[in-house]
């Protein structure tokens, strides 16, 4: 799956591994961590030294040294507060509690969580479970620091803060990032392409990922019939001192693309959830015509099946998703996993496609052609209404309505 | 309480037929499925069942939601006999708002100590108990803690999975196969995230982290710390009978 002839890298600084879905980048960082063959029963040949310590023949001695962040934070926190998670290494390696303790209150100032320290993990939004997620390997202060994709859940404010971090901890160690996005490859020291191998990147792929090469223009505003009108939504949660979202109205045309943008944890994909069916505590009047389909944020919630061609309703999956019709689902990677699940959601010809964070994970060439499909079936008099942060998906809106504070307004 | 309001409203939803497409034939059909699938996700045999068994109590307490007064009440107080123990005796402070993590260590030491005891009485000596139930602790820890960090994302998972299905044509016993799906993805992603930071590994000692009482004393005393939770906990039920 994955061969290379020769890498060396050193620290301190930042590496970015860049590459299309499906390429081996989180292959490549599970190597490095030790953890490709005690978890997934590959198989390593050749010769691997990562801070002094062979990860393959001797696994147990990379603990400590290198630490992984994986994609999603929700995976990644293993415990139920910030500062357990960040005293966890410390804690299992017998430290004293004060100790512990300690390392951890120190990367939670440094990460701005203090405020957050006995928040159950449940609670906190995608922003602050990733910064809990980093807190908890940079407690470790590691040798080498491997993240997978670390702003994908991440809205603006948060990838600011997150990039900044970044800079510091690359003057003080080796950080290698597998990522998609341009902000995080702008401020590396080093960009390889990992595809099936590992390269130093050729013009047209820097150019790729630095731009929206491909991207289609901005779907047509305000022609199609009205499918989705909200008046005055609101949305709450029991316990919580105000609604998510309070007095809500937007609409979604036929022949439209239509994005809600906003921070994490301002409310977007409670109406979509509202939008859909489902929900708790809505108020307000929500009308949707036509047959509605829904795509979570976790992509593998949408199948019944361990492969994508044994699904009901997978029975001509557009061209860009083909090649993963019989792959296992639990062998994919985010990225493959996220074209599958709009693939399926796609095929089911509904008029209202409802997408929680359609683009997250998908390498510029998928991401493109995802686009290019929403676009399509929104041609066909579907209203595609989507929740996001990419930028990309924002430029080929027909129409954008930010969610923040509670309110949603056109912009 | 956010994410369990969202999967109650999403099962009543489901179970009323309100959205459509949905074919659960009654309450009962999901609340076995459910319990089949945490004795799936458990692995196998003891460690399958104690981590089946919160999930089987988390479901009789919805079945009280729905006229069953006495087994909530019974759920409720005993949980919160539990949780005010371990606010009390807790020596480590700093940490007392993970009360679901303390709660899981609290169900492993009542464990231990229980087995410890069994052990002893039966004749294996308080030092090959020790080592028993130390060896045992240490496999079921690991698990457990991700179980308790994973119970509210399960419930968030289960709804939107019951919706999204839903929406697809497809039944709540489907959406069970997405929700087992990504949990089995999310906890092998859990374990390497745990192993990387010293936790559980093939043939390696993960020292416990603190708990209730910490160290353990199993044999004797352990027992006997055993059937006074156990006692404590089991009271309200007793008193409701």
């Amino acid at each position: 799956m994955l061969e290379v002839d020769m890498l060396r890298l050193e620290g301190p600084g930042l590496v970015a591994l860049t590459g299309p879905n499906g390429g081996g980048k989180t292959t490549l960082l599970r190597l490095l961590a030790g953890i490709l063959t005690v978890f997934y029963n590959a198989r390593v040949e050749g010769t691997v030294r990562v801070c002094g310590v062979d990860p393959v023949g001797e696994p147990g001695k990379i603990v400590g040294r290198a630490a992984l962040l994986a994609q999603d934070p929700k995976t990644q926190v293993v415990t139920a507060t910030p500062l357990l998670e960040a005293s966890l290494y410390w804690v299992l390696n017998g430290s004293p509690p004060d100790v512990a303790v300690g390392r951890a209150w120190r990367v939670l100032d440094m990460l701005g969580l203090k405020s957050y320290w006995d928040r159950h993990v449940s609670t906190l939004s995608s922003g602050l479970l990733e910064r809990a997620a980093l807190a908890g390997v940079l407690s470790m202060d590691p040798c080498l620091l491997l993240l997978d994709e670390p702003l994908s859940f991440l809205d603006q404010p948060s990838s600011r803060r997150v990039l900044e971090i970044l800079e510091e901890q690359a003057r003080e160690r080796l950080i290698i990032a597998a990522t998609h996005d341009p902000r995080l490859t702008s401020i590396a020291d080093t960009v390889l392409v990992v595809d099936k191998t590992v390269r130093t990147p050729d013009r047209p792929l820097t150019q790729a990922l630095h731009s929206t090469v491909g991207m289609p223009g901005a779907t047509a505003s305000g022609g199609g019939e009205v499918l989705v009108a909200v008046e005055g939504l609101s949305v709450s949660y029991p316990g919580a001192s105000r609604p998510v979202v309070a007095g809500a109205s937007l609409e979604a045309r036929a022949g439209e693309i239509t994005v809600l943008w906003g921070p994490n944890g301002s409310g977007k994909t409670s109406i979509l959830r509202a939008l859909a069916g489902g929900g708790l505590a809505v108020r307000g009047r929500v009308s949707v015509k036509g047959r509605r389909v829904y795509v979570p944020a976790d992509p593998l919630l949408v199948f019944s099946r361990g492969r994508p061609c044994d699904e009901p309703g997978w029975e001509s999956p557009p061209a860009w998703a083909s090649h993963l019709s019989c792959k296992p689902l639990l062998s994919m990677s985010g990225g493959e996993l996220r074209l599958a699940a709009l693939a399926l959601a796609l095929q089911s010809g509904a008029r209202v496609v409802l997408l929680d964070e359609p683009t997250t994970g998908l390498d510029p060439w998928n991401k493109a052609r995802v686009v290019s499909a929403l676009r399509d079936i929104a041609g066909r008099g579907a209203a595609v209404l989507a929740a996001s942060h990419d930028p990309v998906l924002r430029s080929v809106a027909g129409r954008v309505y930010c969610v923040g504070d509670g309110r949603v307004w056109e912009c | 309480m956010g994410v369990l309001d969202w999967f109650l409203s999403n099962a009543e939803a489901a179970l009323t037929g309100e959205q459509g497409g949905l074919s659960v034939a009654s309450p009962e059909a999901l609340a076995l499925s459910l319990a089949a699938y945490w004795v799936v996700i458990g692995v196998a045999g003891l460690r399958g069942l104690l981590l089946g068994l919160p999930y089987v109590a988390a479901l009789l307490a919805l079945r009280g939601l729905k006229g069953s007064g006495p087994i909530l009440w019974a759920v409720g107080l005993s949980t919160l006999t539990v949780a005010v123990l371990v606010a009390l005796v807790n020596p480590y402070r700093p940490l007392t708002g993970a009360w679901l993590y303390y709660l899981g260590t609290v169900t492993l030491r009542v464990f231990e100590y229980s087995l410890s005891g069994l052990l002893v009485l039966v004749g294996l000596g308080p030092h090959g108990a020790q080592r028993i139930t130390a060896r045992l602790g240490r496999r079921v820890h690991d698990p457990l803690l991700v179980f308790y960090r994973s119970t509210p994302q399960l419930l968030a998972d289960t709804g939107e999975a019951l919706l999204a299905q839903g929406l697809l044509g497809k039944g709540a016993h489907e959406a069970v196969t997405g929700v087992t799906l990504e949990s089995l993805r999310r906890i092998e992603y859990m374990r390497a995230s745990f192993y990387v930071r010293g936790g559980e590994l093939p043939g390696r000692r993960t020292p416990l982290p603190p708990g209730l009482v910490s160290g353990g004393e199993p044999g004797f005393r352990g027992a006997a710390v055993s059937i006074v939770l156990v006692v404590l906990s089991l009271l309200p039920l007793a008193q409701l009978l």
